[in-house]
């Protein structure tokens, strides 16, 4: 009678082989740390050794070697200190060097990532990969390693020292412990849906946590702190009962490891008394039996325990990879040639999500010309600013520059002929120089010519360290107006070919917005395309065009 | 849950008696555990020198029971018992914490950047999940264990209990001494922690700036610095902790040895049989051993309880005495005045004796140069600073003695920034108060929402995505005023409402806003002409003095 197959496991997901090869070396890294727990391993194998020679010489009486043996052996205990220290030294360094490589190359793929797609997922996704996942991985993927290793040496040590008994001891020590550890390995296999579903909880709770942070003042302003603190509850409560789930688990897959380790070591500790019942060694020969069996066993032991918590990171990984991974492999392959004459839409149509914000549009600006683009809000000149950017390509159509396909222009090649001017502005812990040149050399008459044009000079000038001021925190310190303006003489400051501007002048006062809007105008040989709801009736003229974006068009406005 | 924020680690554990004692009796259960076996394991040596069967099965049977199947049941008790515990403990910490912050004065809370707040309720709760109760655990069962095998010894002979009871006295008082340090670095570990996570939350958020600029590799260089600085303080920590365990176990590895000696010399004498030498030699380790491994526990346990606090207290500057709160009620049928009103925010004098008189149901334009000071105006009427000088009065009551309940309920805000929920649209709008439909709908077409409403496929139902990001500024904006209007606030504080707003929606917003019943006090530097001659009144504050004009009077200026 055919025997019934039970069916197949499903074979887990790979790992990308980038990320294997990382990980492989993150591996061979362990290599180093070997050195002193060979030392403290060999140290480990001499005082087993004097152990005994004392026994022995105790159980026949003799005093005076007792007194020979104290000395070295207390010599050997004292060098475990530096070999121990050394040894941290190594290990810290190991996780160091791990973590810098894996959060290196986290903050480089995420950096590598197409701006649509980085936006299309949560910000405290990424936040959670690099601190929480990042913290698991560290602690139960390369610490759990570094244990193995230390109980392998250890083991070995064990080995050297069952073969001072007898070399068939030493082989018969690594029976009982293999077969421990592959019923050990079948069992881990339930913790890892576990822990995929604890990080994906801890995920939840912390997105919800910086909303929470984020929508502080509104929360108070609307009394919503009772309804805030029953959603928090809710979330902890599956984080925390999902730990729970996970400890159950693992208590049972330890009880079980315990029991057969258990049994090992009872049945070892007989056959090594009978051993010596037999005459086959000395009764100081037993701690070497049981010292080197213990240590043997207790790396098994020790593998078996952490195999479990090395596979359940496999999920966290992989989750990690899917936030990182780009989707759209766009066939970019050109580099732009040049920006002489025109950037033009030709049938652009572009619906996203279930908007169709673009049908069919068709319009053309030239090189060095100043442009608006007006229209209602949601309308879509956000989205027409998007395609300038390259974050997406149009569902139908091109755009061109100078005839060149936008699409298969490099991103790379592109942007540097950009520069932006964003509503929300962004500002980092550095001083206001670095805020402005973004790292990037440009010399002091460029960069006061922007604070010029920009309506900053005064603002600079009442800060008593000038362009070595700090700014803290995002800008907290800063009023919307100094903000926008500094986000402005960035944009100018890069003498770009294209200038963009999102509503840069919302937050101006009007002589500030006129200012620069003559400042803008005046710049010679760059495009401006800027998006704007300010408008003044005087200036419009001055506009080679003023675009309205409504209901899928884009067309010239007629001026009175 | 208690209001009272002043609760130490002890006393949480101790609020959940029944569990706790489980706990600890669960926690003891690996003492007894760990005594068995050394007896066990001690009488089984006497195989060396049994005669019959009947006494070899007899210590092979007491071998196993002692060494397999006790500590088998005894783990598996024992841990069961102890994470239920665990995980209602955890989950009062997160509570605790989350609650102290949500319950902290606005302006307390924003001298922290948000991260900070995020930090603490993830990182340092991970930290302290991770930590505390293992160690506490650990301290439990090496102080248990010394105890319990150090009164065998002394029952065994006295002479040597004294001498052992001294060298673990001596390990005790070098343990105390690593304390502070230990305690120390593991906080600094948690600030490295809580830095990274704001500079990577930070330059995540400036992602698409940095990717435009192409000025991505000084940001991951920067990035690459916090990991480095983080990476270094967990490394002096494990270092230290090293020297720390490192130091105390050579002592003990040395008391090991003189006391195998000790034990060696009674066996040659006859003083002691094999067995007995056995159980002294194992035992006397154990003792050692359990207080050389207290001391990094304990040092855990300590630096757990003090993420601890900072989590459920906070800091100093977050601990600020609680203002006394007022209890008047609020309203606003009168006027609201403010008389002499000076402030100074970050050392920098804002307003110096600003008066002005604001009617119920007027409209009160705000203007001044950018930074001048006109946002800190609207924060204090709000309530959300209480040094000021001079008296701010609704219906002549000053604002420190109005409970602050009914005052967030009659007050709306507009701003700039709007934030979203990841919710509905309906409960963006309502921000789950209890409204009517005809209320609700009432608000949309006011704020002019209704092309939104029917644009989104679920209309009002459509969930919105992280902070509205399928949202367009304009439309983040009118749903910030319809939440304002549906509150039917007394009075509505409106910081450059229609800034991102077309000329023909921006004006048909302020038409709205000056329609209301509500006093209105608002800040813009629009202009639109037929409707901002609308406002009662002009305030303009230049140089920290506030002045009141009227609006023909201010706009003939201007223009």
């Amino acid at each position: 009678m055919a025997r019934n197959k039970s069916p197949r496991k499903q074979a887990p997901t790979p790992l990308p082989p980038d990320l294997k090869e990382t990980l492989r070396g993150l591996r061979w890294g362990l290599l180093p740390t070997a050195l002193p727990l060979l030392l403290s391993s060999g140290l480990n194998v001499l005082l087993t050794l004097l152990i005994k020679e004392s026994m022995d010489a105790a159980l026949a009486g003799n005093t005076g070697r007792l007194k020979d043996i104290l000395l070295p052996m207390l010599l050997g205990v004292v060098a475990f200190l530096p070999v121990d220290l050394l040894s941290a030294w190594m290990r810290g360094r190991y996780i160091r060097r791990v973590n810098q490589t894996l959060k290196g190359r986290y903050i480089d793929r995420v950096f590598a990532k197409n701006i649509s797609e980085f936006q299309s997922e949560h910000l405290a996704l990424y936040l959670s990969n690099i601190t929480n996942d990042m913290n698991s991985v560290e602690q139960r993927y390369f610490i759990s390693l570094h244990e193995i290793l230390k109980r392998s040496l250890g083991a070995l040590a064990g080995v050297i020292i069952l073969l001072n008994v007898h070399w068939g001891v030493a082989a018969t020590a690594l029976i009982p412990g293999v077969i421990v550890a592959i019923v050990a390995l079948r069992s881990g296999r339930g913790l890892e849906k576990h822990e995929g579903e604890r990080s994906g909880f801890l995920k939840d709770y912390t997105v919800y946590v910086r909303e929470v942070l984020s929508a502080f003042r509104i929360i108070r302003n609307n009394n919503l702190e009772k309804k805030v603190a029953e959603d928090f509850d809710l979330k902890s409560a599956s984080v925390q009962q999902k730990r729970f789930e996970l400890d159950k688990a693992e208590t049972i897959v330890n009880v079980r490891n315990n029991v057969l380790f258990g049994l090992m070591i009872a049945g070892l500790l007989i056959a090594a008394m009978f051993t010596v019942r037999a005459g086959l060694t000395t009764t100081g020969g037993l701690i070497l039996i049981i010292n080197g069996y213990g240590n043997i066993l207790n790396a098994f032991g020790m593998v078996a325990e952490s195999l479990p918590l090395i596979r359940s990171e496999r999920p966290v990984f992989l989750r990690m990879e899917e936030a990182l991974a780009n989707r759209e492999t766009s066939e970019e392959t050109e580099s732009l040639q040049s920006f002489d004459q025109s950037l033009a839409f030709d049938q652009v149509s572009f619906a996203y999500g279930e908007n169709q914000v673009l049908r069919q549009a068709s319009f053309s600006m030239r090189r060095g010309g100043k442009y608006l683009l007006v229209g209602p809000s949601g309308g879509g000149k956000s989205t027409v600013l998007r395609l300038i950017r390259k974050y997406f390509n149009p569902d139908q159509g091109t755009i061109r520059v100078d005839g060149q396909s936008l699409a298969a222009i490099t991103r790379e090649s592109y942007y540097e002929r950009l520069a932006n001017v964003e509503q929300q502005v962004f500002l980092f812990e550095d001083s206001l120089r670095n805020n402005l040149t973004l790292f990037k050399p440009y010399s002091e008459e460029a960069l006061m010519e922007a604070i010029r044009g920009a309506g900053l000079s005064s603002f600079l000038a009442s800060l008593p360290d000038g362009l070595d001021s700090m700014i803290l925190d995002n800008g907290k310190n800063l009023s919307g107006g100094e903000k926008a303006r500094i986000a402005i003489a960035r944009g100018l400051i890069a003498r770009a070919d294209l200038l963009l501007l999102d509503e840069a002048f919302a937050s101006l006062d009007e002589e500030t917005a006129r200012g620069i809007e003559q400042t803008l105008l005046a710049l010679d040989g760059v495009t401006v395309i800027s998006v704007s709801h300010v408008i003044f009736a005087d200036t419009s003229p001055l506009y080679d065009a003023v675009f309205e974006v409504k209901r899928g068009q884009v067309s010239k406005r007629l001026l009175a | 849950m208690e209001a009272s924020q002043d609760i130490t680690l002890r006393q949480l554990l101790w609020n959940r008696k029944r569990g706790f004692v489980i706990y600890l009796i669960a926690a003891f259960l690996p003492i007894l555990q760990q005594v068995i076996m050394e007896g066990a394991l001690a009488f089984s040596f006497t195989i060396l020198e049994a005669r019959t069967r009947t006494e070899i099965s007899v210590r092979v049977a007491v071998l196993v029971a002692g060494m397999v199947v006790m500590p088998a049941a005894f783990h598996w008790v024992s841990r069961r018992l102890r994470i239920g515990f665990m995980r209602d403990i955890l989950l009062d910490v997160r509570k605790l914490g989350f609650r102290r912050i949500l319950g902290l004065p606005v302006r307390v809370f924003s001298r922290k950047p948000r991260d900070h707040y995020l930090s603490l309720l993830v990182n340092d709760l991970n930290i302290f999940e991770n930590d505390f109760f293992l160690s506490f655990l650990n301290v439990i069962f090496n102080a248990g264990s010394t105890l319990v095998v150090l009164g065998i010894i002394f029952y065994m002979d006295w002479l040597y209990g004294l001498a052992c009871t001294l060298a673990t006295g001596l390990l005790a008082l070098l343990g105390r001494g690593f304390q502070k340090r230990i305690v120390r670095l593991k906080e600094a570990e948690s600030d490295a922690n809580k830095t990274f996570s704001q500079d990577m939350s930070n330059v995540f958020s400036g992602l698409e700036i940095l990717k435009l600029n192409q000025v991505e590799a000084p940001f991951r260089e920067k990035s690459m610095g916090y990991v480095t600085a983080l990476e270094n303080i967990k490394m002096r920590f494990n270092i230290f902790d090293h020297f720390q365990s490192g130091t105390m176990e050579t002592l003990g590895l040395i008391f090991t040895v003189l006391s195998f000696f000790y034990v060696g010399t009674g066996l040659v004498n006859g003083r002691l049989s094999l067995a007995q030498s056995i159980f002294m030699v194992q035992i006397t380790q154990r003792a050692v051993w359990g207080m050389v491994q207290i001391f990094p526990h304990l040092n855990k346990v300590r630096a757990s309880q003090a993420i601890f606090d900072r989590i459920v207290k906070g800091s100093p500057l977050e601990q600020e005495a609680p203002d006394s709160l007022g209890t008047l009620p609020f309203s606003l049928n009168g006027e609201l005045e403010a008389d002499r009103l000076s402030f100074s925010y970050e050392g920098k004098e804002v307003l110096r004796k600003a008066s002005f008189r604001i009617n119920k149901g007027e409209k009160v334009l705000l203007k001044g140069v950018s930074g001048s000071g006109k946002t800190t105006l609207l924060n204090l009427l709000a309530g959300v600073y209480n040094t000021y000088q001079g008296e701010i009065r609704y219906d002549g009551r000053e604002l420190k003695t109005i409970d602050p309940l009914p005052l967030n309920r009659s007050i709306a805000e507009v701003y700039q920034d709007v934030f979203l929920f990841e919710d509905t649209l309906k409960n963006n709008l309502t921000l789950y108060g209890d409204y009517g439909p005809e209320a609700i709908e009432e608000a949309v077409d006011r704020a002019g929402l209704r092309g939104l409403v029917e644009r989104l496929p679920l209309g009002l139902e459509t969930p919105l995505e992280e902070n509205g990001k399928n949202l367009s500024g304009g439309e983040r904006q009118r749903v910030s005023i319809g939440r304002a209007i549906l509150k039917r606030a007394d009075l509505l504080l409106a910081d450059e409402a229609t800034a991102s707003l077309d000329e023909d929606l921006g004006r048909h917003v302020e038409a709205t806003l000056l329609s209301l019943d509500a006093t209105v006090i608002a800040i813009s530097h629009r202009y639109y002409e037929g409707v901002t001659e609308g406002y009662d009144k002009v305030l303009e504050i230049d140089g920290g003095i506030l002045s009141v004009w009227q609006p023909a009077d201010y706009f003939k200026e201007s223009v």
